[in-house]
């Protein structure tokens, strides 16, 4: 302790500068929206360059776990292969979608505060552009926010600001899926009209409203029906485990920038 | 030593506002604003603690970025002018630095003093501008902002301190 005091004591001068520059970059953060990109940008960089050997390294450890995934996810694709041959027109379909996928892998994932962030090992010198968005292999998992040249962040869908459009399967009644912050594998499904016939356990996919993901792809199943009279305020569990995602899919929309111009 | 530090306060208050009112608006052929309220660091007398001296640095900053509603730029260049000091002291005073309480003390020779005020202010000007951009991809702009301002703030903080400094 003595000397931890007198170490502090000797470089005061040192700390008191670090402790300043330190401020300054947080005044700057809140003050200017160019120098918190910018500053965002610095922090993806190094918190990616600390964290991906450490996740190289963990990931060691997990084989035998992911190759388990792999052989789930390899039996789901074998079985779209053997759909697409029994059915043509789901062929055209795939032909004719405006999605590209680029795959990439989690080197830091947050579940533990309010807004979570997540980094992915792959950045714009991968193609990989600002809101796009993100799957694991069993559902979605974010949009990204910012891009450096080999790394990126997410806004997880555990982010109490992102709203993502989603629709119950069996009926196609559209709303608007959010986290509400509490517990990592639930997500409210609200404005549904309560016209729609829904039962527990039925399965919430993506709507396909927006340019970020494609209609289809499987979020959570029903847990909860709460109705106000007029909406429904659905509970889902999520299927994807965001606690453990570490392979993800980004989208790549090339219709995006078209779609984008018809808002404008 | 106690008269000292109302003095200093006193000082950046005073060059603060003619900062904000007058230096702020001149732009000289469009883009030159000269800092005249890093004279505070300039002229502080060597011998005092280094300790205050950073934070009346921070602090003269932090009031032109609230004042300029900048995003930190003054704070950080004066903050960090500051905390370099000794050292351009150093380079630029020659080894017998440690003999002189001020820029302003005998036996310092005019182009030692010519070389440390120049120091400060082209450090203070290439830290402040590459803040304010903070992208090298500008980097000709801060190049041709930090050398213009430098001279003319050179010209106008030689010419004030000559004429009020004393002699000790």
């Amino acid at each position: 302790m003595q000397w931890l005091l007198s170490f502090i004591l000797g470089y005061k001068n040192l700390f008191l500068y670090l402790f300043f520059v330190a401020f300054i970059l947080s005044f700057s953060y809140y003050q200017s929206e160019y120098h918190k990109s910018k500053i965002f940008k610095a922090s993806i960089f190094i918190t990616g360059k600390i964290s991906e050997p450490l996740k190289k390294l963990t990931s060691y450890f997990r084989l035998k776990k992911i190759n388990t995934q792999l052989i789930e996810e390899n039996l789901y694709l074998k079985s779209l292969i053997i759909d697409k041959n029994n059915n043509s027109k789901f062929v055209d379909e795939i032909k004719d979608s405006p999605f590209t996928l680029i795959s990439g892998y989690v080197i830091k994932n947050d579940i533990s505060s309010s807004r979570n962030i997540i980094l992915i090992n792959k950045g714009s010198s991968d193609m990989v552009e600002k809101e796009m968005g993100v799957i694991g292999s069993k559902g979605i998992v974010g949009i990204v926010n910012q891009t450096t040249e080999k790394f990126s962040s997410v806004i997880s869908i555990l982010h109490k600001d992102i709203k993502i459009n989603a629709k119950h399967k069996k009926s196609n009644a559209f709303g608007s899926l959010f986290w509400e912050g509490n517990a990592p594998d639930k997500l409210k499904l609200s404005d549904i009209s309560i016209i729609n016939k829904i039962d527990i356990g039925d399965t919430i996919v993506t709507g396909g409203m927006s340019a970020y993901f494609p209609e289809g792809i499987p979020i959570g199943n029903i847990i909860e029906i709460e109705n106000d009279g007029k909406y429904y305020s659905l509970n889902v569990k999520l299927i994807n485990n965001m606690t453990n995602v570490d392979n993800v899919y980004i989208l790549k929309n090339i219709n995006k920038s078209e779609i984008k111009s018809l808002y404008k | 030593m106690n008269q000292y530090y109302p003095k200093v306060f006193l000082l950046s208050c005073f060059l603060i506002f003619l900062q904000l009112l007058i230096f702020d608006r001149v732009n000289l052929f469009g883009f030159v604003n000269p800092s005249i309220y890093i004279i505070v660091l300039v002229i502080h007398r060597y011998d005092l603690d280094q300790f205050n001296f950073i934070v009346i640095g921070f602090l003269l900053g932090f009031t032109m970025d609230l004042l300029s509603q900048s995003a930190g730029s003054h704070s950080f260049s004066c903050v960090t002018v500051s905390f370099l000091r000794p050292l351009i002291t150093k380079f630029s005073l020659g080894p017998n630095y440690e003999d002189f309480l001020t820029p302003f003390s005998d036996g310092i020779l005019i182009s030692n003093r010519i070389l440390y005020y120049f120091i400060i202010i082209i450090f203070h000007q290439i830290i402040l501008n590459a803040f304010s951009y903070f992208n090298w991809t500008h980097a000709f702009v801060i190049l041709k902002l930090t050398i213009a301002n430098s001279i003319f703030t050179f010209i106008l903080i030689v010419s004030i301190l000559n004429l009020f400094s004393t002699k000790e």
